[in-house]
C-alpha cells in the first residue's frame, strides 16, 4: 500500500514545480529617472495554461482630452469610450491592423470598442486634434505594471523561451530575451530611452485638420 | 398619413439614441462606418467658425506691379494696347484669401477698389471672420454653408465691408458602402490640391500659392466625388456656371451665369501604394469664357499636382497650364498663364512648423486697355505656432523676383493669427 503514495508524492514533487511555473523579474530603469509607470508583457513564449475572460476599462473624453491619455488591456478586452464633456467628440484611430472609428458622438453617449489584437494603437478625435491617447494591446495576462521602483515579476510562467517587452507611451520599447526554467526565477532588467517628439497627426481620412470635399 | 409620418419623425429622431446601444466596434475591422463613409453621425447641427486676425509690413508703396510708361520696355505694344504693366499685382497678398498689400491706382490715377490699401505702411488688419452651419439629415444627406466676412475701408459712400458666402451645398451620399458623394450647389472647387487648404486655419502658412487665384474658386452647380480601391483612387467631376478662377483684375468666373456654356471639370488621383502617403492627380477644366456672353469664347486650365507625407514633412507640388480666348463682343479679357509652385511643410515639433515654398508664374493678361506682362518668381518662408488645436499664429515672409522687367521692391512680411471653433 505504500508503493502508490510513495509514487503520487514523487509525482507530485516533480509536478508541482513545474504547475507552479518560473518568474521573470527585474528592473525597469526609465531615461531621466522618472516618468510614467512601464507596462512589462510577454510578447511571445510557450502558450499561457489558462486565459483570462475578456474584460472591459473605461477612456473617457473629458475637458476636450482623454482621460486616461494611457491605458492597457489585453488583447480580446474591451475599452468603453464615455464622452463626459457637454458637447461633441469622435474616436478613431489610423494604426494599421488596429484602426478603427467610433464615430461622433454627443456627451453622455458611450461607445465600446473591441481590440482582439496585440499592439499599440494611436486614438485621436477626429474634431480635436489637440486629443491624442494611446492603448496598449498585450497579448495576453502575462503582464505587469512595474512598480514605482521600477522592479516587476512575472510569476507562473511556463518553462520556455520568452520575448519579453518594457513599454511606457512616451520611451521606446525594449524587448529582451529570457530562458525560463521551472521553479526558477529569471532576471531580466531593462533601460528605457526616451522617444523622439511625437508627429503631428492626421485626421480620420489622412488628411490635414481641415477641408476634403 | 400623419399618423405614419409621425412615427417617421420618432424614428428619425429616436434614432440616434438606438445607435448608441449598437455592438461594441472591432478595432482593425474597417468596413462600414469607417472614416470617409461617416458623415456626421448622430450629429444634427454644428456651427464652426474663426477669426483670422495679422499684421503684415510690405516693401515699397505695398504694390507688386508697375506701369511701362512709353513702353520702353516693350515698344512692341505701341499702338496696340493702351497700357502694359510689368510685375503681378497680386504677387504679394498679405492673407489666405489672397488680398494684395495694395493696388495701387489705376491708369487715370482714381483709387480703384483696393480692399487693404497700405501704401506699403505696416498694419493691423482682421483678415477674415467666417461662419460656418453644418446639419445632417439621418445619414445621407449632408448640409453646409459657410459665410466670410471682411472687415474694410470704405471709400465714395461705400461701406467697404465685404461678405462672400463661400459654400452653400447639399451633400449626398446614395450608398452605404461606396464612397460616392454627390454635391449640388456653391461647393469647393474640382482643381489640384490647394482648395483644401484654402482657409486660413486650414492652411500651413498664411499665403496662398501664386496660380492659387486659378485653382481654388469655389464651383457652383453639381458635382461627383467618388474613391475606390480604400481610397487609392479619387475623382471628381463638376458641371458648373464657371471656372476655378478667382484672377480679380479681369473676373474669369461667374456667380450666375453670363452665357449658356457651362464648365466641365474634374480631377483624377492615384494614391500609389507605398509605405508613405504619396498622391498624384491630374486635373483639367474646360468652358465657355466666364464675364462674356458667347458660349463659344473658351477658358481652359489643366495641370498636375504631388502630395508626398513621411513622417513630419510633407511636399506638395502643383503645375498648370491656363488660356482664355478673350475678345468678342464683350471684349473679354484673354489669358496664357503657366505657373507652378513646390511647398515643403515640416512640423518640427508638435507646436512648431516650417514652410517653405518656391512659385512662379509666367502670363500674359489682357483685360482691355490693359496689358500685365508677369513673369514672377517668389520665395517664401514661414513658420507656424499650434499654441492650441483652435489658436494658431504664422509668420511668412516673401521674397519676389520680376524674372523679366524691372525689379519691384515687393517683398512682404505677414502674419496671421487665427481662432477658430
Amino acid at each position: 500500500m505504500r508503493k502508490p503514495w510513495f509514487v503520487f508524492a514523487l509525482a507530485l514533487a516533480v509536478a508541482l514545480p513545474a504547475a507552479a511555473g518560473g518568474t521573470i523579474s527585474g528592473t525597469v530603469t526609465l531615461a531621466g529617472g522618472s516618468g510614467p509607470l512601464a507596462v512589462v508583457y510577454v510578447e511571445k513564449g510557450p502558450e499561457p495554461a489558462t486565459r483570462a475572460e475578456p474584460a472591459r476599462k473605461d477612456m473617457d473624453q473629458r475637458d476636450t482630452d482623454f482621460q486616461p491619455r494611457v491605458l492597457w488591456v489585453r488583447a480580446g478586452d474591451s475599452v468603453q469610450f464615455t464622452n463626459k464633456d457637454n458637447f461633441y467628440h469622435n474616436v478613431f484611430s489610423p494604426t494599421p491592423g488596429n484602426q478603427f472609428d467610433l464615430g461622433l458622438y454627443r456627451g453622455g453617449v458611450a461607445k465600446s470598442l473591441e481590440l482582439p489584437r496585440a499592439g499599440e494603437v494611436d486614438v485621436y478625435c477626429n474634431i480635436h486634434p489637440n486629443m491624442k491617447a494611446k492603448l496598449l494591446v498585450v497579448p495576453d495576462g502575462r503582464s505587469t505594471q512595474a512598480a514605482a521602483d521600477g522592479t516587476y515579476s512575472l510569476t507562473g510562467l511556463p518553462p520556455g523561451d520568452y520575448l519579453v517587452v518594457a513599454w511606457t507611451a512616451v520611451h521606446e520599447p525594449v524587448r529582451r530575451e529570457v530562458r525560463v526554467r521551472a521553479g526558477e526565477t529569471a532576471h531580466a532588467d531593462f533601460s528605457l530611452k526616451a522617444r523622439g517628439a511625437e508627429s503631428a497627426h492626421l485626421n480620420k481620412n489622412g488628411e490635414q485638420y481641415g477641408r476634403y470635399k | 398619413m400623419k399618423t405614419a409620418a409621425a412615427a417617421l419623425l420618432a424614428a428619425a429622431l429616436l434614432a440616434p439614441q438606438l445607435r448608441a446601444e449598437e455592438q461594441p466596434v472591432r478595432a482593425g475591422a474597417g468596413g462600414e462606418g469607417f472614416g470617409h463613409l461617416t458623415l456626421m453621425d448622430d450629429v444634427r447641427l454644428r456651427f464652426t467658425g474663426y477669426v483670422d486676425a495679422g499684421f503684415f509690413a510690405a516693401q515699397g508703396d505695398g504694390t507688386a506691379y508697375v506701369r511701362d510708361a512709353g513702353k520702353l520696355l516693350h515698344p512692341e505694344y505701341q499702338g496696340v494696347v493702351p497700357w502694359v504693366f510689368l510685375g503681378d499685382p497680386w504677387g504679394n497678398p498679405i492673407n489666405s484669401q489672397g488680398d494684395s498689400a495694395d493696388l495701387g491706382l489705376d491708369r487715370t490715377n482714381i483709387p480703384r477698389f483696393d480692399p487693404i490699401h497700405s501704401g506699403g505702411h505696416p498694419s493691423f488688419i482682421v483678415n477674415m471672420v467666417n461662419l460656418g452651419m453644418a446639419a445632417s439629415i439621418g445619414s445621407s444627406f449632408f448640409f453646409e454653408t459657410s459665410v466670410g466676412f471682411e472687415p474694410r475701408q470704405g471709400t465714395l459712400g461705400s461701406s467697404g465691408d465685404q461678405f462672400d458666402v463661400d459654400l452653400a451645398y447639399v451633400e449626398w451620399v446614395p450608398f452605404k458602402t461606396v464612397d460616392l458623394h454627390v454635391f449640388a450647389g456653391k461647393f469647393e472647387s474640382t482643381f489640384g490640391i490647394e482648395y483644401r487648404t484654402r482657409k486660413a486655419p486650414d492652411r500651413f502658412g498664411v499665403t496662398p500659392s501664386l496660380i492659387s487665384r486659378y485653382t481654388v474658386g469655389e464651383l457652383t452647380g453639381l458635382k461627383v466625388r467618388g474613391s475606390f480601391f480604400d481610397q487609392h483612387l479619387t475623382f471628381n467631376l463638376a458641371v458648373s456656371n464657371g471656372g476655378t478662377f478667382t484672377e480679380k483684375f479681369a473676373h474669369f468666373f461667374n456667380e450666375v451665369d453670363f452665357n449658356g456654356g457651362k464648365t466641365l471639370s474634374g480631377r483624377v488621383s492615384v494614391l500609389l501604394p507605398l509605405p508613405f502617403t504619396a498622391e498624384i492627380g491630374a486635373s483639367g477644366e474646360i468652358g465657355a469664357e466666364d464675364e462674356q456672353r458667347s458660349d463659344s469664347t473658351v477658358q481652359w486650365l489643366g495641370g498636375v499636382d504631388l502630395r508626398v507625407s513621411i513622417g513630419d514633412a510633407t511636399l506638395k507640388a502643383e503645375l498648370l497650364r491656363g488660356h482664355a480666348d478673350g475678345g468678342g463682343i464683350d471684349q473679354a479679357a484673354s489669358l496664357r498663364v503657366t505657373g507652378w509652385y513646390g511647398e515643403l511643410q515640416y512640423q518640427l515639433l508638435p507646436w512648431l512648423g516650417l514652410l517653405g515654398r518656391v512659385d512662379r508664374r509666367k502670363a500674359d493678361l489682357l483685360a482691355f486697355p490693359n496689358l500685365y506682362l508677369t513673369d514672377e518668381l517668389r520665395y517664401t518662408g514661414g513658420l507656424r505656432f499650434d499654441v492650441s488645436w483652435n489658436v494658431i499664429a504664422k509668420l511668412e515672409y516673401a521674397k519676389l523676383v520680376e524674372v523679366t522687367g524691372p525689379e519691384i521692391p515687393d517683398d512682404l512680411f505677414t502674419s496671421s493669427f487665427i481662432f477658430k471653433f
